[in-house]
């Protein structure tokens, strides 16, 4: 049976020093995967949003629709004409209307999927510099492994 | 009716949030690391102690010496690790200046041998040493070889000089130390020979003189004194100055006409040197006699010797104690003239067949070099050796007087000493000597009497016991028979073997009282009786039944006689004839007691007037209550009358002195004869310096 106890000092330091780089590396790399995953999921998180816009969107521009067409049905039924300017200022209304939701809800909706794209990009950031820190990290072992073992 | 509408809320598809994942492979990669790093951490340490204790054995192990002494300057040996040469580099350098320190001080010992007493002398040799030193010396330790010499150099130089002042400081010292031990000493010897020792004398001065120079070494030199020797050297000037006064004292007394008489000189002298010593011990001679006091003015004593001016009480009181020596020499001088005086009138006597005392023949015998029993034991042959003339005196002593015997023959006689004299063959010497000493034959031939000579009836039934042994057929050695008295002594079945050995009457076991009283005379008392019984069972034990009735009948007629005197008719230890042989001290004592019983009354011994013994007195010097026909008290006043022999011990000092003043006589006579002979001679007086040349001449 092999006797850890009778393996030399020097041995240990370079089987502690390879641990720690190797130790640290690992680090590093747990991080930046799990930086990636969040990543991941704030981009999926920015499409579901973009879906979430155009699905509120069509649903105004199909509520929009429906009103124009009650009201022409209404016109119709009234036999007021096409050209009834009281009518086609209240379509022109609500289709201002209607346009200016749909503005401002797709710039709400252009903020957030910013938002979260710039979260995903600052997770998958903060992944590559914990690689980066282990890597350091591993040469600061190695270093310091090189000099104390310079010394004995 | 209207058409119905579907009412519902419009739904759409959102954001879902993040979910964060677990961080657990960032930790286990962290742990991993940190394990790593204590890991490396961990065995690190341990090397740097093993690299360091491999520098301390390295450096250990250095040698700074080559095998002939010589400092050999080396590297540390390669292959060593920077943690084991930064601890062993400091070690080495510490054995390398230990090393240069040593040779560097051996050398300073050695150059200050050469320059004793010569600190620049010392200064420049070794600076030159040191220099030489450090140029032979390895760059690194150069400057080590440097400050090392330098501090050397400091310390010796420094400690030459000061022995330098200290040694020529010591030797003044000694000087005059010395010088005044021997101004003291010329001192004493100047005054002991008779200087004259008055305030204006040369010796007085000389005396103040000493005081001064001790006074001055105190001041110059009181630091190499002790708190007492100062006080000590003062107090012995003291004292040698007061013993030499005293000392002079009694020469000068000696000298002097009135302490030449021979007979008596001496012992005046003696008392003049006790009125001396009283002087010096008690400060004054109120209480001394006043020709005491003449004598000692007119051999220079003063009272001013004895004034707290010279001597304290302390110093007197030594002195006295040196005088006290000298009065004890005198003392003891005198003893031995008076022994030998008296040794000379006890020999005068008893050659004249006198009597004497037995402190008289200790004295006799202790002239003649006997003074313990052993020195009479290991002469004892010699002694009784009748071809040897020299022993002859004590001889003489011993086998032609009758006085008692001295302490240390008595001695020969105890138990003892006489189972030593069995051990060492010598008893049947002793034998012949206690038979020569008590036998003596009777002038009309009728037979052998028996002088007791002073000893107990105890030795005298223990020697007739080893007489009649001797004469038996001897069944052991003397040394044998002393063998078996002790083992029977001490033997269990004691009481077994004595009735064995007394035997049976018919049927009866013979009991020791029926066996005395069978072998004693028919007139022996009851009191003869129970003495012998004290013997006789040793006597049977030893010698068996019919040599015991032996001895006891012969003991009973040595011991047992018959008195005209003691009351009653029964034999009696203490009977006057047996105390006082000599026809002369038996008609001493009966003159005495007569002459008291005239006092007393119309009475005569042995008629009417009897003596009854008081036991308590013993044998030899018996004392004797002086009774009537009925055995009461004869009374002189209202004190019963007692006889005893100190008439006979009287007459016997009146013997002894009038010898002694006789002897005296002849010596002033000699000494006058003599002073007369030296007076012609120095007259020159033609007849007496003829003499002399015919003598010289040997016609």
């Amino acid at each position: 049976m092999f006797n850890f106890l009778a393996i030399s000092n020097p041995a240990l330091m370079i089987a502690g020093a390879g641990l720690s780089i190797y130790g640290s590396m690992q680090a590093g790399k747990a991080e930046q995967q799990r930086q990636r995953s969040i990543a991941a999921q704030q981009e999926q998180n920015a499409k579901f949003e973009e879906l979430s816009a155009i699905q509120a969107h069509n649903e105004r521009q199909s509520r929009l629709a429906s009103l124009m067409n009650v009201n022409e049905a209404v016109r119709a039924k009234s036999n007021r004409g096409s050209n009834d300017r009281s009518l086609a200022a209240l379509t022109k209304a609500e289709k201002k209307k209607s346009a200016t939701s749909d503005g401002r809800a797709r710039t709400q909706s252009m903020l957030t999927t910013s938002r979260m794209r710039y979260a995903a990009s600052d997770a998958r950031a903060s992944g590559n510099q914990a690689m980066r820190s282990a890597l350091f990290k591993s040469v600061g072992t190695a270093i310091n492994f090189s000099d104390a073992y310079g010394q004995i | 009716m209207a058409i119905k509408r579907l009412q519902s809320q419009p739904v759409f598809n959102k954001p879902i949030g993040v979910v964060q994942p677990s961080t657990a492979g960032v930790r286990a990669g962290q742990e991993l690391e940190q394990l790593g790093t204590r890991m490396m951490q961990q065995a690190f340490q341990q090397e740097v102690e093993v690299q360091k204790q491999k520098g301390v054995d390295v450096a250990n192990n250095f040698q700074t010496r080559t095998t002939d002494g010589r400092i050999e300057y080396r590297s540390l040996p390669q292959g060593l690790s920077k943690i084991a040469q930064k601890e062993a580099q400091p070690l080495i350098d510490k054995k390398y200046s230990a090393a240069l320190f040593k040779d560097m001080k051996n050398e300073a010992v050695r150059l200050r041998a050469d320059f004793d007493k010569d600190p620049d002398g010392f200064d420049n040799a070794y600076s030159a040493y040191v220099k030489k030193t450090a140029e032979l010396t390895d760059e690194r330790y150069k400057a080590m070889a440097i400050d090392i010499g330098a501090e050397i150099a400091g310390e010796n130089t420094a400690a030459l000089y000061a022995d330098k002042v200290d040694a020529e400081d010591a030797q003044d010292f000694k000087d005059m130390y010395d010088r005044i031990i021997e101004s003291s000493d010329d001192l004493e010897a100047f005054i002991s020979n008779g200087a004259p020792v008055s305030d204006s004398s040369v010796a007085h001065a000389s005396y103040k003189n000493l005081l001064r120079e001790i006074d001055e070494l105190i001041d110059v030199h009181g630091d190499r004194m002790s708190v007492t020797q100062a006080t000590n050297l003062r107090t012995t000037l003291k004292r040698q100055y007061g013993g030499a006064l005293a000392n002079s004292v009694v020469k000068k007394l000696t000298s002097l006409s009135a302490f030449q008489d021979p007979a008596m000189g001496e012992e005046l002298a003696a008392n003049v040197i006790n009125g001396l010593e009283q002087a010096f011990r008690t400060g004054s001679v109120d209480g001394l006699e006043p020709s005491v006091v003449k004598y000692l003015t007119d051999a220079g004593f003063s009272e001013r010797m004895i004034s707290s001016e010279l001597f304290d009480a302390e110093d007197r009181r030594i002195i006295a104690g040196d005088i006290s020596v000298l009065e004890n020499n005198f003392q003891e001088r005198l003893q031995a003239t008076r022994d030998s005086r008296r040794a000379d009138a006890t020999q005068i006597l008893l050659s004249q067949g006198y009597l004497v005392s037995q402190d008289d023949m200790d004295n006799l015998f202790a002239k003649n070099g006997i003074k313990d029993v052993e020195s009479f034991m290991n002469s004892l042959g010699n002694i009784m050796n009748p071809a040897n003339a020299e022993t002859k005196p004590i001889r003489n002593l011993l086998l032609h007087t009758n006085s008692d015997l001295p302490k240390v023959v008595q001695n020969l006689f105890t138990s003892d000493n006489l189972e030593r004299l069995a051990n060492t063959g010598q008893l049947p010497i002793a034998m012949d000597l206690y038979q020569q000493t008590t036998k003596r034959l009777n002038k009309d031939g009728s037979g052998v009497n028996t002088v007791t000579r002073g000893l107990s009836d105890n030795v005298i039934v223990e020697m007739e016991a080893l007489d009649a042994y001797r004469n038996s057929v001897k069944q052991a050695s003397f040394q044998e028979y002393f063998q078996l008295r002790n083992e029977l002594a001490r033997n269990p079945q004691r009481k077994e073997i004595l009735n064995a050995k007394l035997g049976m009457d018919g049927d009866k076991q013979i009991k020791i009282a029926d066996f005395v009283n069978d072998q004693l005379d028919s007139d022996a008392s009851p009191e003869e009786a129970a003495y012998y019984m004290q013997y006789a069972e040793d006597l049977v034990l030893m010698h068996g039944k019919e040599l015991a009735g032996e001895i006891l009948k012969q003991s009973s007629n040595k011991v047992f006689v018959k008195s005209s005197f003691i009351m009653g008719e029964a034999r009696t230890r203490f009977a006057p004839e047996k105390a006082f042989p000599m026809a002369s001290d038996m008609a001493v004592f009966k003159t005495h007691t007569q002459g008291l019983l005239d006092m007393a009354g119309n009475y005569t011994l042995g008629k009417d007037a009897f003596l009854i013994p008081d036991p308590r007195h013993g044998t030899v010097n018996p004392v004797y209550m002086i009774v009537d026909e009925n055995k009461m008290p004869i009374m002189a006043g209202s004190e019963p009358l007692l006889a005893s022999g100190q008439a006979v011990v009287e007459q016997r000092m009146r013997l002894k002195n009038q010898t002694t003043e006789q002897l005296r006589k002849k010596m002033r006579e000699e000494q006058q004869r003599r002073l007369k002979f030296g007076r012609k001679i120095d007259e020159g007086d033609p007849q007496t310096i003829d003499d002399i040349a015919r003598t010289a001449r040997g016609y």
